[in-house]
């Protein structure tokens, strides 16, 4: 038996033997198909779990925390608008948000500076100056009439502690307080107050 | 009246048998749009040259609107990939006893080289013999033997190829084809071959 008989024989193979082989085959071919799919996909994963853990990283380097200072203090005041020498507030897409002010009588002086930039200037009665920014997407000037908020003890170190509300509605990813250079984050409790 | 309308979508092997029935030429085009890639790529196992695939390829689809009807296959695509590869085989060895053809089909013959001698089979009732003696071995095989011995000798594929859609190394094909070709030297000196 010559090789190409032996070809030609193969040819008359029973044909439940040439379905079982060509059925096993399309398997054996998804089967790879699958599982290229999922090599190309581990590429993606693998970018998508380092970003996971990168960014917390990089935004804890971005924004450190001091010492003694709480690391995510909620702000709330109540403040009396009548008794205060500068009434400002921002919009911040739909929301509004009214600057937090100090007592005149605790010898802290509150200057706003810039619209877009959200800064507020703080001096007390020895010159000694906080600023106090406040960052966000987008802030747009609007003069409006805050509600009844009462300064208390605020987070600036030596001027006590200090702590300030938003009014509702608000929708803020994060609040970044700058004090003397360093920034200190805030989370953000939409939480009404109308007290005096 | 067309009892099909449109293709937008490969027709399935039923509506394409039924279109052979029905002597309506869009199954030889229902057919090529279906099958194309893979019949050539049978083929081309064995011809490793497109033009000689080419006209296999329209041998092939002569074949099987010769054979349906009365033929009405259940498995279209072992029905085309036999005539297809008796078409490229009939080529291969006419083109052979001009020049050796290098294709994977050498290749994998050159393996089977140590049992087969010089002396030739006459006629095609002998090749359906060999056909059925060659079957009956496969049976006795296991499904994964009986895989390697397909890819390898019927559709001449890379034994890389093969190792991959079964998930095993090449040495575990290179072992499997060793035992089942001692396997079937035996079966066919059995059967009164000369080996």
């Amino acid at each position: 038996m010559k090789k190409e008989d032996f070809n030609t024989g193969l040819n008359y193979i029973d044909a439940d033997i040439v379905e079982e082989y060509l059925r096993e085959k399309e398997r054996a071919q998804r089967r790879i198909k699958r599982h290229k799919t999922a090599i190309r996909l581990i590429p993606l994963a693998a970018c998508f779990m380092i970003m996971i853990l990168i960014v917390p990283i990089i935004s804890n380097f971005i924004t450190p925390m001091a010492p003694g200072i709480f690391p995510n203090h909620i702000f709330d005041a109540i403040f009396y608008p009548s008794e205060y020498k500068y009434v400002y507030s921002f919009v911040f897409y739909d929301v509004s948000y009214s600057a937090r002010f100090m007592n005149l009588e605790q010898g802290i002086e509150e200057k706003y500076v810039g619209d877009s930039l959200g800064e507020v200037v703080a001096t007390d009665k020895n010159g000694k100056q906080t600023i106090c920014k406040i960052y966000d997407y987008y802030c747009d000037p609007q003069s409006n009439t805050a509600p009844n908020r009462r300064a208390m003890n605020g987070v600036y170190g030596m001027y006590g502690s200090y702590s300030e509300i938003l009014i509702r509605g608000a929708n803020y990813k994060e609040i970044i307080i700058e004090i003397e250079g360093k920034y200190f984050p805030a989370t953000i409790s939409p939480v009404m107050v109308n007290e005096k | 009246m067309a009892l099909f309308g449109k293709s937008k979508r490969p027709l399935s092997d039923g509506e394409i048998i039924e279109l052979y029935w029905q002597r309506n030429e869009r199954a030889i085009e229902e057919t090529d749009v279906k099958y194309r890639r893979y019949l050539f790529a049978v083929a081309h196992n064995i011809l490793n040259s497109n033009e000689d695939c080419e006209e296999c390829l329209d041998d092939a689809y002569v074949g099987a609107w010769n054979a349906i009807p009365p033929q009405r296959p259940t498995y279209l695509k072992a029905f085309l990939t036999t005539i297809i590869r008796r078409v490229s085989i009939n080529r291969y060895n006419e083109i052979n006893r001009q020049k050796r053809v290098p294709s994977a089909l050498t290749l994998s013959l050159d393996e089977i080289g140590a049992f087969v001698s010089d002396t030739s089979l006459e006629g095609e009732e002998e090749a359906q013999r060999l056909g059925r003696v060659i079957s009956d071995y496969l049976r006795t095989l296991t499904k994964r033997q009986r895989y390697i011995f397909m890819s390898r000798y019927y559709m001449a594929e890379p034994i890389e190829r093969v190792a991959s859609e079964l998930s095993v190394s090449i040495s575990t094909v290179n072992k499997e084809i060793a035992h089942i070709k001692e396997g079937l030297k035996e079966a066919l000196r059995k059967e009164g071959y000369t080996v």
